[in-house]
């Protein structure tokens, strides 16, 4: 009992709730059914508020440094026990990944306990053992605790490092970054670490270049050079005896050496310029992923911290702030949208942060803007103000419930350097901020003039949009290197002309000699179709003969006929005559080859990539885009924009492994792709040329 | 010699120490309006768990409407009679609180937690979601918009997110288990405000629901509040549910999936296993641990760290109400390792699985394991909470909280390799190849 020597009296503020009626309710059960309605469609009010129990951890030091933060909780048969080493962080620069793979490193065998023996011990007693660069963690049933720390410690503090391990922990580190290589939201929190962090080590990112260029020297030195008691604390919370903990620290950590005290160098500034947006093209965006980031200036020992934690409350910290309530309750642009303000004493960020659906991603970065410019220039409504307050002071209440959050607190007012009774005090300073506070933490911390606004996702469809909103945009790749603005489709050689792509693409399927040479050509291809064999002819001849047919199981499906003069059209056994606007657009093409008709009737619209590959788009009459290949001039894709009901739908062709058919090269393949996933594949299974005669288009 | 002596001491000092893990004591009883009810005292901490769990989930969606179980837990934040529109989370975090729901293939679970002394709010926000929220068009409207974001966020724009929406289109044909819970868009934007209004009707319903109150509460006086706030509350038609047979797998199936945010493929197998009641999903839940659970387990011994052929591998039982799915998984570690022999070298060890027995000393380890899950679940009022109306509403046994434990530990070695006889073999599951996508590829190949 004597470690609850703190218990705060009620909290009387969490009886000063607002809640719109100011009804008594005196009701008892026995009054009438009416009254009773009444009674349950009234927002009931709260009863006195529960006192919160402070239990006291006890904390002893040992002589090379280590603190040890113990709780005992006998509630549950468990232990959890972390050993966290706060050492200023360091610049790898070229080898930054030593951290990462001394991570994977650690547990892979002591010098008395092979790698082998120390999982299967692990695993036998079904604990959790998390080993890491800055420390490690388990947490196991009470009665494995004291063999699971000590396996643990021995591996922490008496590694034996092997060539071979090494060699296989680094292949899997550069594996694993390949694993999320085309991922967006790893991009952009990559490059956003990278680009707000700049020279401070926290920008350092681990690249696949860096892990090669690591040895396992590397990971030793630093090994040796962090993986020191002079400033650790192991955090001990659960179903143990303080007596117990002291004896297991004497036996397991005594003999770790204090290492030779090192000053510190000053770390390198993060710096703040005028607010633009840094720009990553992810051409594989579903989403949008938009973060506005600077330096945070403010730590848990500033006076001014109540104050920045529900200024941040009211901005992004929870579901009804500021940015989630327009970003997702008003627009519905994304699943949540939240802020935060980072108080690491060694160098942290403020960051609001965001996923969006792409279409929207330039009016987000507007309204996220106004959000944060709404908070530092106008005043709060008392009432949101209040009912963060009450958040702050319930959450407290809630956190109680778990025993290592007074272990963490303790490790909180040691390592942040904190006055002794930081957290007992803590939610009078919540109560004591103002409406006037709120702002003016927002003027001395928030800066949206001074903000990287990181956006990675389409720039087809985001960068104008910023544009036109006046951001200045810098484009970054992945890794968060300075790269050229992405082809955006209206930089067309100033000389191209439509004749010359045409030509490029005769030339790749054989020449005009052979173009000329052949005057039909007869293709059929077959598609499966959940076991069903789908079979389309093609017969085109000059100068602009057409006919086309599919068909499945043995019956026609459709089919469409031109001579050169009429036609008709046949879908499920309905005919129809072409209308005479269908025969004027016949009549214009050319057969068998209609992209050198294109060449007069198409336009140069814009150049396009996909596939990382390069593309002309030529648009003809009918708005549908014909894509070439700048490099290899052959015609890949062609998309053709229909409306249906009122709305637009798109439908793209590709045109794949050309083959040359009596030396004129024809795609062997074609996928037509409704845009939802639902493609149909054809291979060619027969091609001839030049034996086709008017007959065959009646 | 040494290996067998350590083993022997290992299981010795296991059996010795009995176990002390706690026993959850609860209440429970129905009102006359077909709500359950089960309470928990517990005073450790002033707070308190108020939970509701419907017993309503992806499953139960009519064809052409998925989505619509996990669209609910959007629509009833939205508002009640009570409650006007965008306050529900305000109401929450302004009395100290936090508040969630989620939504599976089986049931859907909303709860809040309090200082407890806001029982009384948790209690009447429940039942007000219960009697009468309203369901409107605007509401729909932006909570359609909000569910589009959630599936890009979760599936649609992270490496292997479509993995489970692939397999499990694979391995049912016919059970609505097929779909994935958070639906598709065009299900959701094809539906009317009837449609939703029809199924709050026949799911939200006092006859449907479990309310699980836990934590810092006096259950005499917690009784009456319940009685006060929910008894009025007017009985629904009671539901006729119909299980969906799926036929069992009896030849292999091939089946292709194309992610173009990955550049590293992967392969799958799944296997169809019976319901999560069944004592048998007990010993598949153990083999999978068995197999991938730690660095000892024997996929992750052989194949990630002594022949250095995956990344990763894994396989876990997914137990459900009506059916389970056994995933195995594996990416190569590099493009040196086929698909083909990585599968190959996960047959290996399922066939030795099916073959011999495991040995006592994993035998033992897999019961450390679960006492060590058993008790981690059960750290806060809110973990209680949900373990006390999942037993309730998917078992129809609450004393299963108690009891589980013990089914694991009558598990034989000889029920572990009858199971992987019974249900693993070649010809029962789906092979799903997961490859990286390009712009022209479909996404799926059957």
């Amino acid at each position: 009992m004597k470690r609850l020597a703190y218990i705060l009296p009620a909290i009387l503020l969490l009886l000063n709730i607002s809640c719109g009626s100011n009804k008594k309710t005196t009701k008892t059960e026995n009054q009438s059914k009416a009254m009773q309605t009444e009674d349950i469609n009234q927002m009931p009010q709260p009863d006195p508020a529960p006192a919160i129990k402070f239990q006291k951890p006890e904390v002893f030091k040992l002589a090379n440094g280590l603190t040890v933060i113990v709780v005992e909780n006998h509630k549950l048969p468990r232990v959890s026990a972390s050993l966290r080493i706060d050492n200023q962080p360091i610049r790898l620069r070229n080898k930054k990944g030593s951290d990462d793979l001394l991570s994977s490193l650690l547990g892979t065998g002591s010098e008395t306990v092979s790698k082998d023996e120390f999982n299967k011990k692990i695993d036998f007693y079904g604990a959790n053992v998390n080993l890491y660069d800055g420390g490690f963690y388990v947490n196991s049933l009470s009665k494995f605790f004291p063999e699971i720390l000590k396996l643990t410690v021995d591996q922490a503090l008496h590694p034996k490092f092997s060539n071979e391990e090494f060699k296989t922990e680094q292949e899997k580190l550069i594996e694993g970054l390949k694993t999320s290589e085309k991922s967006t939201p790893a991009a952009a929190s990559r490059v956003t670490n990278k680009l707000a962090y700049g020279q401070h080590p926290y920008g350092e990112i681990t690249t696949i270049d860096n892990l090669k260029n690591i040895t396992l020297q590397d990971v030793e030195d630093y090994y040796k050079r962090r993986f020191t008691p002079n400033h650790a604390y192991l955090i001990v919370v659960g179903d143990v005896t303080l007596d117990n903990v002291k004896k297991m620290t004497k036996e397991n950590f005594a003999l770790w050496p204090k290492a030779p005290q090192v000053r510190d160098v000053g770390l390198p500034a993060i710096i703040n310029l005028p607010t633009e947006v840094d720009f990553i093209h992810m051409p594989n965006a579903e989403q949008t992923e938009l973060k506005v980031v600077h330096r945070s200036d403010i730590r848990k020992n500033n006076p001014d911290y109540q104050k920045v934690l529900l200024m941040n409350s009211i901005l992004g910290g929870d579901f009804n702030s500021y940015l989630n309530m327009t970003l997702r309750e008003k627009h519905g642009w994304t699943y949540g949208a939240r802020s935060s303000f980072g108080t690491n004493k060694y160098g942290a960020l403020f960051r609001a942060t965001t996923s969006v659906r792409n279409a929207v991603a330039d009016s987000a970065v507007v309204v996220t803007m106004a959000q944060l410019n709404k908070i530092v220039n106008e005043k709060v409504d008392p009432k949101v103000l209040n009912n963060n307050k009450q958040k702050y002071m319930g959450n407290f209440v809630l956190r109680m419930e778990k025993p290592a959050t007074i272990a963490n607190q303790a490790y909180d007012i040691f390592v942040n350097n904190l006055p002794d009774d930081y957290y007992e005090t803590f939610l009078q300073k919540i109560d004591a901020v103002t409406v006037d506070d709120i702002q003016e933490v927002a003027k001395k911390y928030l800066h949206p003039d001074q903000a990287r606004i990181v956006v990675a996702g389409n720039a087809k469809t985001t960068v104008p949009g910023l544009e036109k909103a006046g951001y200045n945009i810098k484009y970054f790749d992945k890794y968060g290197n300075p790269t050229q603005p992405p082809k955006m489709g209206q930089q067309l050689p100033q000389d191209l002309t439509v004749q010359m792509v045409i030509d490029h693409y005769l030339s790749a399927i054989g020449g005009k000699d052979q173009v000329a040479k052949t005057k039909s050509t007869e293709t059929v291809y077959e598609a499966k179709m959940q076991g069903t064999v789908i079979k389309m002819t093609n017969k085109k001849m000059a100068p602009n003969k057409f006919a086309s047919q599919t068909e499945a199981m043995g019956m026609v499906f459709s089919k469409e006929v031109f001579d050169g003069q009429k036609g008709y059209k046949m879908i499920q056994g309905q005919r129809q005559d072409l209308t005479p606007e269908d025969i004027k657009t016949y009549q214009n093409d050319t057969q068998p080859f209609s992209e050198i008709g294109l060449a007069k009737t198409g336009k140069l619209a814009r150049t396009d990539n996909f596939d990382d590959n390069d593309y002309y788009v030529v648009v003809d009459n009918e708005g549908t885009e014909h894509f070439f290949n700048v490099k290899t001039g052959l015609k890949d894709k062609i998309v053709q924009h229909k409306k249906i009901q009122g709305r637009d739908m798109s439908q793209s062709i590709y045109f794949k492994a050309y083959k040359e058919v009596n030396g004129v090269k024809l795609p062997s393949k074609i996928v037509i792709s409704a845009g939802n996933g639902q493609n149909i594949e054809f291979n060619m299974i027969d091609a001839k040329t030049n034996s086709l005669t008017a007959d065959d288009f009646k | 010699m040494k290996q067998l002596k350590l083993s022997l001491i290992l299981i010795l000092l296991t059996q010795i120490q009995v176990s002390m893990a706690q026993k959850i004591d609860y209440e429970e009883y129905d009102l006359p309006n077909g709500l359950h009810v089960i309470l928990h005292e517990d005073h450790t901490a002033p707070v308190v768990s108020v939970g509701v769990m419907y017993h309503v989930g992806a499953k139960d969606e009519e064809p052409g409407r998925t989505g619509f179980a996990h669209f609910f837990e959007h629509l009833l934040f939205e508002g009640t009679k009570n409650i006007p529109r965008g306050k529900w989370f305000e109401i929450v975090s302004s009395h100290g609180g936090q508040n969630n729901a989620n939504t599976t293939d089986d049931r859907t679970y909303y709860y809040e937690v309090f200082p407890s002394n806001n029982l009384k709010l948790g209690l009447w926000m429940e039942a007000e979601r219960m009697r009468h929220a309203v369901i409107n068009q605007i509401g729909v409207d932006t909570q359609n918009e909000v569910v589009k974001e959630e599936k890009r966020l979760r599936y649609d724009n992270q490496p292997y997110g479509h993995f489970l929406e692939a397999i499990k289109d694979n391995v049912f044909t016919k059970h609505p288990y097929k779909h994935t819970t958070i639906g598709k868009m065009e299900d959701l934007d094809a539906a009317t405000l009837d449609e939703f209004i029809a199924f709050y009707k026949k799911y939200y319903i006092p006859n449907n629901a479990t309310l699980v109150v836990a934590g810092d509460i006096d259950k005499e006086k917690t009784k009456k509040l319940i009685e006060k706030y929910f008894g009025s509350i007017p009985r629904g038609a009671d539901i006729v549910r119909h299980k969906i047979e799926e036929p069992p797998i009896t030849q292999e199936r091939h089946a292709v999936y194309y992610d173009k945010n990955i550049q590293k493929p992967g392969i799958m197998q799944a296997y169809i296993t019976p319901s999560m009641k069944d004592r048998d999903a007990y010993a598949l839940d153990m083999l999978s641990n068995y197999l991938s659970d730690g660095k000892s387990s024997v996929l992750y011994k052989k194949l990630v760290d002594e022949k250095k052929k995956a990344l990763m591998v894994g396989a876990f039982n997914l137990t459900q109400e009506d059916y389970g799915t056994y995933i195995i998984f594996g990416i190569p570690l590099n493009d040196k390792v086929s698909l083909e022999d990585l599968t190959k070298e996960i047959d290996e060890e399922i066939a030795k699985v099916q073959t011999d027995l495991i040995s006592e000393e994993d035998y033992q380890k897999l019961l450390n394991k679960v006492e060590n899950d058993f008790v981690n679940s059960n750290t806060t009022m809110q973990g209680v909470a949900n373990g006390l109306a999942r037993y309730h509403v998917l078992y129809s046994d609450t004393s299963l909280i108690n009891k589980y434990l013990d089914i694991y530990r009558n598990i034989t070695r000889e029920d572990l390799r009858r199971v992987a006889q019974k249900y693993l073999n070649k010809n029962q599951r789906v092979l799903l190849k997961y490859l990286p996508k390009k712009d022209d590829q479909t996404k799926s190949e059957k």
